[in-house]
């Protein structure tokens, strides 16, 4: 009998057959229940490193106030795949920061925006990046952006000195929603941002002075795009490399905001293409931002607010795989 | 099943003390054919750890026996080719993916060729009939097939080569032999069969992976007496 079990213990190791060759994101939208609440919960931004499948996850919501002016709230997390099963899952924690305290007021805040990616294990790793954390509020009662530098120290994002606001691209209208399209012009910062100075809701793009950041300018050339905006609203401009995200209701959608994305090229940026009927429905998607998810995953991860019905109330932050652009 | 197999071990271990084996020796080859059948994990269909998704296929096996009356020496050659179950698994992608996309799915066979050796252990011939049991080790090529999954929305979603594994082979079987006469016989075979080869897939976490391959194998065939005297 010895001679039977020898052979099977001999070959009793581990390693088992993969039935995905990378993750995938499930690419049909699914609700992001453990940070909903059934107050309003929109306007993120996540910070992610694949490497160690962490991430910290900010956002505004109503809650603290039941239902009055939004604040920033926060959460960190892990990510899960199993290669074995296709199963995706994104685990959280409530998880303050001390760079909310310092942004929070009782004003609302929305738009988050982290200049950086999320810090590596090792925080001296990626010291003196550049690490500003745009985001927009009223405290004159119409929105207006600003910008507060940030560290990444025991675990959490912490505030390197006060909010300012972003003067040069602030009216008396409405102002929000920055994102930086990096590498754009050399030597000069470009972001885009959402203004009602025209009436409607456009995209608008900032260009800083030279060997400046667009923080850092007393001058900054602001343009109203042509392409991306239309007679609707269009806002919530988001860029990840090349590809702008942002939500629109203009004609061709599904019914309310849908959310649409464009592709920087050689002539600028494309047409917006809406982001289909997987994504979007007949009530409003808003504020989309994607993650590239490098070679990890078959498709990148985006994150985006929806007040369809099956949700916790209210806009619920969603989850979903679209395609690598 | 283990507790039957010890009582038959245990009356013919007794027997073999009782009754010395006398000198009608036979040397015996056999060929026969019929059907494997993938059992355990190997055959499980479901995306668990170990699936194999292998499904029935055909097998072919050459032996050489040489025994007395109740003991003797077996051994073995053989082959299987066991069909990967494409709709079991394309069923998988389809409930994990949520119905996202078309699925499909281009895979070959498993493929299985066995050499072993072992010993036998049988009743005393009865009615020109033989009952016996094979325990054998030996060692097991195997062939893991191609593999390509692929979705219509995000492309190739697993791919893995053709790749073959070598590793120890166990089989426990039982053998019915019916003489037509002093020379030739019908034979009756089944037999369970368990090896573990490693095969390499590029995608793979660690680059390899352990597959237990489990099947139940079936087959009928003939039986020849080298020990007769005409030959």
């Amino acid at each position: 009998m010895y001679l039977l079990i020898i052979p099977l213990l001999v070959t009793s190791c581990s390693g088992h057959r993969l039935n995905y060759d990378k993750g995938i994101i499930p690419p049909v939208p699914v609700n992001f229940a453990s940070v909903n609440s059934m107050h309003d919960d929109y306007n993120s931004n996540l910070q992610i490193s694949w490497t160690e499948m962490t991430f910290s996850l900010v956002f505004s919501s109503n809650r603290n106030s039941f239902g009055e002016d939004f604040d920033f709230v926060s959460y960190g997390g892990h990510i899960f795949y199993d290669l074995m099963s296709g199963e995706f899952e994104m685990r959280t924690i409530s998880k303050a920061f001390g760079l909310l305290d310092a942004v929070n007021s009782e004003n609302n805040e929305f738009g988050p925006y982290f200049t950086a990616d999320f810090p590596y294990y090792f925080p001296w790793y990626k010291e003196g990046e550049d690490r500003r954390f745009f985001y927009s509020s009223d405290p004159d009662g119409n929105l207006d952006i600003f910008c507060c530098g940030y560290n990444f120290g025991d675990g959490e994002f912490l505030a390197s000195g006060d909010p300012f606001a972003v003067t040069p691209l602030n009216t008396e209208f409405n102002e929000g929603y920055l994102s930086i399209h990096h590498d754009a012009i050399a030597s000069r910062e470009t972001a885009y941002f959402m203004s009602d100075s025209d009436g409607s809701y456009d995209i608008y793009s900032a260009v800083s002075e030279e060997g400046k950041l667009i923080s850092e300018s007393t001058v900054v050339t602001v343009a109203r795009s042509p392409v991306l905006s239309s007679s609707a609203d269009d806002k919530c401009p988001y860029i990840t490399g090349n590809v702008m995200v942002f939500a629109s209701d203009r004609e061709g959608g599904f019914g309310g905001f849908d959310l649409w994305y464009s592709v920087y090229g050689s002539q600028g940026w494309s047409a917006p293409v809406n982001m289909g009927d997987e994504i979007n429905t007949e009530y409003d998607e808003y504020r989309p931002f994607v993650v590239p998810t490098g070679s990890w995953y078959l498709n990148d991860l985006m994150i985006f607010s929806s007040n369809r019905p099956g949700g916790k109330g209210g806009f619920d932050l969603y989850y979903v795989g679209v395609p690598k652009r | 099943m283990k507790r039957i197999i010890l009582v038959l071990m245990l009356v013919m271990i007794t027997d073999l003390m009782a009754m010395p084996q006398k000198t009608t020796r036979k040397s015996v080859f056999g060929v026969t054919s019929g059907i494997s059948i993938p059992f355990s994990e190997f055959a499980n269909d479901r995306f668990t750890w170990d699936a194999g998704f292998a499904a029935p296929g055909p097998g072919i096996e050459a032996e050489y026996l040489y025994y007395g009356k109740i003991f003797g020496f077996s051994s073995s050659v053989g082959y299987a080719s066991l069909f990967f179950n494409e709709k079991g698994y394309l069923a998988e992608y389809d409930r994990t993916m949520n119905g996202y996309g078309v699925n499909e799915i281009t895979a070959g066979n498993y493929q299985v060729m066995k050499f072993l050796v072992g010993f036998t252990l049988k009743v005393p011939e009865f009615s020109n009939t033989e009952i016996m049991l094979l325990f054998n080790i030996g060692y097991a090529r195997s062939i893991h097939p191609d593999v390509r999954v692929t979705n219509s929305e995000l492309g190739v979603i697993n791919s893995m080569k053709r790749d073959g594994g070598g590793s120890p082979a166990v089989s426990a079987g039982l053998k019915i032999n019916y003489w037509l006469n002093d020379r030739y016989g019908l034979s009756l075979k089944g037999s369970l069969d368990n090896t573990r080869p490693a095969f390499f897939d590029a995608t793979a976490t660690d680059g390899f992976f352990f597959m237990p391959i489990d099947y139940a194998s079936i087959n009928i065939g003939f039986v020849m007496n080298l020990n007769t005297p005409e030959l």
